[in-house]
């Protein structure tokens, strides 16, 4: 027992000095470790479990895997998504408010969310609830500041500043079974209760079929301290209700031809209750929402020869969302709002290898967006865009080099009313990784990308306030790092440490400019964001059965307005930006029970754009432990988890006036067979 | 006396629970009724309620003394009644020594006294909606609503009374011999003028004027109308038009965003944007209503700064004529930008986000 309390002292001692760069420690006695294959550190690419960013590539990505979203108790995607460094994650609070992610401030619409390998678009707001997505078959989270390296990808990954891509799980079936059933169940607290079930099926030789469905539920009316000068009183988020019914089906085969081809269903409904921002003294609130979305997706990937390979992609997607606010103030005493959103998607991406160390590859989108609305007069506009991808990556010994040039043509057409010019522009990116010595996993990197966002439908074209003159939106990004992989301790299984610092300008960034009576969406607005991330993860076999993982993150973010000299806010930090951000996190996995332990803290922060001390809120840290345990008998798995979220009960807004919920707890129980 | 009022204040404090700290206001020659006020104001105090920004809960009321005699406080509300004002002041005038503010997003009205400190409320309900603009007569406020309703609430007690059906969206609200005059715009979808006698109180007349009017004053027994005259957004022609409560009929006599009264002469601002450099061009007027002249010269002599500056507010001290212009851009605190009744500017102060209303006490 003596090892294991110099153990869990060191683990202590880790923890504290979380991002510090570790101290000279005592060594500790070499131990036998029963994930040490598994965190393999000769290879370039490091494949360990708890490895939350990739060392070699140019631009940062970070990664987070199934296992980390189970055994840390993460709640949905964006409680996921906060964890990567840079992020700034938009969270309207509790299970149906809407969570979007900006990549280091360029804003959520500059941020693509890929779904296994196709965006996932709203060419109306712009913005992706990522909110809505289960996390239940989510294999692995990845961001990409910049993009990451594959060169198999569709032009649209190339075309944002960031990438949030989610791949969900692939169907592997161990001991020659040919199928897979899962049954799952969480409940919680706020009348929480999410069923889930799924069928993994071998269908022949090359084909197999996954399937998932879920339904989930929630009152979601969770309490809050609401403070407001002498009056603290306890109130409650009213009209927070949601269900939604998600489901899945994937086919995956593989051709005699070695040639693979994916083909993906998807349906989502939703029904929410929008509780709105707290309004004082009139706790009123009665706008609902209902979400449907359907898409179906294919993917077919070909390697005719080492130097040429194919991959095409097909989508249609249909999404349909009807809001309604029930007040005396509308004719009829309701608004209803309908709004009808489709897209038709094909790309195309040839891989070219015509020497060693030399890739390149093309790869050409063409899509159609429609949007219908119930507005009067409304545009029913309908967007035609190419993408085209040049990619080239050269590796010349220890030194790569990535290239993409992106050209965008646009073009829209409308039932009525103006119609905005068509859009062409040149969107490239460079990056350059360098590794200095040659037994040392340690790589300089820098990264360059120029990218824009077109107008959405609103900005275009929404009630009073749309404007077809917009111009796109520009973003351009420097990044310079350090990563660094490897095993500095006898004690630990690696270390794994990045450091980025970065600089971004956002001009002609699209905002609702007022005027005296009228609001407009403008070209209106310059932004200059200085930053640096932070990140580690390590692993530490404590004893032969006994391991502890540690990852975290730190950000620092200076993210001003420069938009107008004369303004009061010039040079102020935008709102809802924290100076620090970071979060650190600890599993630990023990023959007996498994625990995860996380923290997410932000500083104080403004959530107006003027830095005067009214509009300060207060930062916050919090904490979320996670007990877990798997059973086995022959064939079948039992796991059971419990989760305690805000563990210390702390009152925090993400979005001022949107309460976060206090402690809360979950159960789930996952019988896999 | 001091020390009276001292123990009486600590009195209060202990009872009531509320944190008072003093009642000052006692032992100086102020007619006025401050009690509960935590700061000792000059007799000359100027509130302008701050409008804030959409459901931040920042609506606000900054003091400002006319005579310099002590700082501007930036939420006096805030400071006397340890609460916020709450999210969206949309209106506020004097009456009978105390003030009332209509608070559009916390959908209630307040009774204030002369420093602010809150005596009564009304929260409206959810069938009455929300309130708009007042105006006092006889003791009563009258209070536009959402609903497409005018309500009528007691000015001592803040006791609903009953409530008249106008038009969709009722916006600005006068009195004029006997009568309530009030505009509907139906949020773009309105053009009436409702009519309702103050002393049945029972029922609205309703005249077509033009599209989307929001704003009414009474000068020299006339009436003037303002509004976007239009619900095509992108070209609304902004018309403030004079009209005839006799005939029932309208002229229009220029356009306009702004208007304020004084000595029955009408003061109007209009502004244009340019949305290629987003900046605000003004081109003031008056006119006035006895003689019926319209004088197209600017009354006040803009600093530079406001020239470019997106209005909010045009009010006059109904006292000395002195002009108060807000400015601002509804996401940092706004300006206002004071000059004296012969138009040269006396300075400015910062108020909070989007100036809305003023009130003069003297």
């Amino acid at each position: 027992m003596k090892g294991n309390n110099q153990a869990y002292k060191l683990w202590l001692c880790l923890l504290c000095s979380f991002l510090l760069l570790p101290f000279d420690m005592q060594a500790q006695e070499k131990r036998d470790s029963i994930t040490g294959k598994v965190h393999s550190i000769e290879n370039v690419i490091v494949t360990a479990r708890r490895t939350p960013n990739k060392v070699t590539t140019g631009s940062p990505v970070q990664l987070i895997n199934k296992e980390d979203i189970k055994n840390l108790g993460l709640q949905n995607m964006a409680d996921a998504v906060r964890r990567f460094a840079g992020t700034n994650v938009r969270d309207y609070g509790g299970i149906g408010g809407l969570k979007t992610v900006s990549v280091r401030n360029l804003g959520a619409a500059h941020t693509a969310v890929s779904y296994d390998g196709v965006v996932v678009s709203n060419s109306q707001a712009g913005q992706i609830d990522i909110g809505r997505f289960s996390l239940d078959n989510v294999s692995s989270l990845s961001l990409a500041i910049g993009q990451d390296e594959n060169l198999l990808q569709p032009a649209r990954l190339y075309a944002s500043a960031g990438v949030l891509s989610i791949e969900t799980e692939k169907p592997v079936f161990e001991n020659g079974k040919s199928s897979l059933s899962q049954i799952q169940i969480r409940g919680g607290a706020f009348g929480y209760i999410a069923p889930s079930i799924r069928r993994w099926q071998k269908l022949g030789e090359h084909t197999s079929l996954s399937a998932d469905a879920s339904f989930m539920r929630a009152d979601g009316n969770y309490p809050f301290t609401l403070e407001n000068g002498k009056y603290i009183t306890q109130e409650k988020r009213n009209n927070s209700d949601i269900h939604t019914w998600q489901g899945e089906a994937n086919l995956f085969h593989t051709f005699h031809d070695e040639s693979t081809l994916d083909v993906k269903a998807y349906y989502f409904y939703s029904e929410r209750g929008l509780p709105g921002a707290v309004i004082l003294y009139n706790p009123k609130a009665e706008e609902r929402l209902w979400d449907e979305n359907f898409f179906t997706q294919a993917r077919y990937k070909k390697t005719f020869s080492p130097k040429w390979t194919l991959q095409a992609q097909a989508k249609f997607n249909h999404s349909w969302n009807k809001y309604e606010d029930t007040d005396v103030k509308y004719e009829n005493g309701k608004q209803t709002d309908i709004n009808r959103q489709d897209e038709y998607y094909l790309s195309a991406t040839v891989l070219y290898q015509p020497v060693k160390g030399l890739e390149l590859s093309l790869a050409q989108d063409g899509f159609i967006n429609t949007l219908h609305t119930n507005i009067n007069d409304s545009p029913n506009p309908v967007r035609y865009s190419s993408l085209t991808a040049l990619n080239a990556r050269y590796q010349w010994g220890r030194i790569k080099l990535s290239g993409t040039l992106v050209g965008t043509f646009i073009t829209e057409e409308v039932k009525a009313g103006n119609t905005p010019d068509d859009r062409k522009r040149l969107s490239p990116t460079l990056s350059v990784s360098i590794q200095p010595w040659k037994k040392e996993q340690l790589y300089v990197r820098t990264m360059y990308k120029n990218t824009f966002r077109v107008p959405t439908f609103n900005d275009l074209y929404y009630l009073r306030i749309g404007n077809t003159s917009l111009r796109p939106e520009k973003a351009r990004e420097y990044n310079i790092g350090v990563t660094w992989n490897g095993k500095p301790f006898s004690f630990t299984d690696f270390l794994s440490v990045t450091l980025d610092g970065y600089y971004n300008e956002v001009t002609d960034k699209i905002v609702a400019f007022p005027s005296t009576y009228v609001w407009k969406m403008q070209n209106y607005g310059t932004v200059h964001i200085t930053g640096l991330d932070a990140t580690m993860a390590t692993s530490i076999p404590v004893c032969p059965n006994i391991n502890v993982g540690l990852s975290g993150n730190y950000s620092w973010q200076k993210a001003i307005d420069m938009t107008n000299p004369d303004a009061k806010n010039y040079k102020d930090q935008l709102p809802y930006t924290p100076q620090h951000s970071g979060n650190a996190s600890t599993t630990i996995e023990t023959p007996w029970i498994n625990v995860g332990y996380s923290l997410t803290g932000v500083s104080e922060r403004y959530y107006m754009a003027q830095n005067i001390p009214v509009n300060k809120i207060d930062g916050y840290v919090e904490h979320t432990a996670t007990l877990w345990r798997e059973f086995t008998m022959k064939d079948c798995h039992l796991r059971l988890q419990a989760e305690v979220i805000n563990l210390t009960d702390k009152q925090y807004d993400v979005i001022k006036y949107y309460p976060m919920p206090g402690r809360s707890w979950r159960i789930m129980g996952v019988l896999r067979f | 006396m001091k020390l009276k009022s001292l123990f009486f204040g600590t009195l209060c404090m202990l009872m009531l629970g509320v944190s008072f700290t003093s009642c000052s206001d006692d032992d100086d020659d102020s007619k006025k009724n401050d009690e509960g006020s935590k700061v000792e104001l000059p007799e000359n105090r100027v509130y302008i309620l701050n409008m804030g920004s959409y459901q931040k809960n920042n609506a606000g009321i900054t003091f400002y003394a006319p005579n310099k005699s002590l700082d501007v406080i930036d939420d006096i509300f805030f400071k006397q009644n340890n609460a916020k004002l709450g999210d969206a002041g949309q209106d506020m005038i004097s009456y009978n020594n105390h003030i009332y503010v209509a608070v559009y997003g916390s959908k209630y009205i307040t009774k204030l006294n002369e420093a602010c400190v809150e005596l009564k409320r009304y929260e409206f309900t959810d069938e009455q909606g929300q309130p708009r603009c007042m105006v006092a007569e006889n003791g009563k406020i009258y209070v536009t609503l959402t609903s497409g309703n005018v309500a009528r609430l007691d000015a001592n007690t803040l006791a609903f009374e009953k409530m008249v059906a106008v038009g969709k969206n009722p916006e600005g609200i006068i009195e004029e011999d006997g009568k309530l005059y009030l505009v509907n715009s139906g949020f773009g979808y309105d053009n009436r003028l409702s009519i309702i006698d103050i002393n049945t109180f029972d029922k609205a007349e309703n005249i077509e004027i033009f599209q989307n009017p929001e704003k009414i004053l009474e000068a020299g027994d006339k009436l003037f109308i303002q509004g976007y005259g239009s619900n095509d957004y992108n070209n609304y022609p902004y018309p403030v038009v004079l009209f005839d409560p006799t005939t029932k009929t309208y002229k229009e006599i220029g356009k306009g965003v702004y208007m304020a009264e004084h000595d029955d002469i009408v003061y109007v601002i209009y502004s244009e944007t340019n949305y290629a450099d987003n900046t605000s061009t003004h081109t003031l007027y008056s006119y006035n209503a006895k003689t019926n002249e319209k004088v197209e010269k600017a009354f006040v002599q803009m600093p530079e700064k406001l020239k470019t500056s997106i209005i909010t507010m045009l009010s006059i001290n109904p006292e000395n004529g002195d002009f108060y212009i807000g400015a601002g851009d509804y996401t940092t605190n706004g300006d206002i930008y004071r000059f004296k009744k012969d138009g040269t500017f006396i300075e400015k102060f910062e108020c909070g986000i989007d100036p809305k209303a003023a009130v003069f006490i003297d």
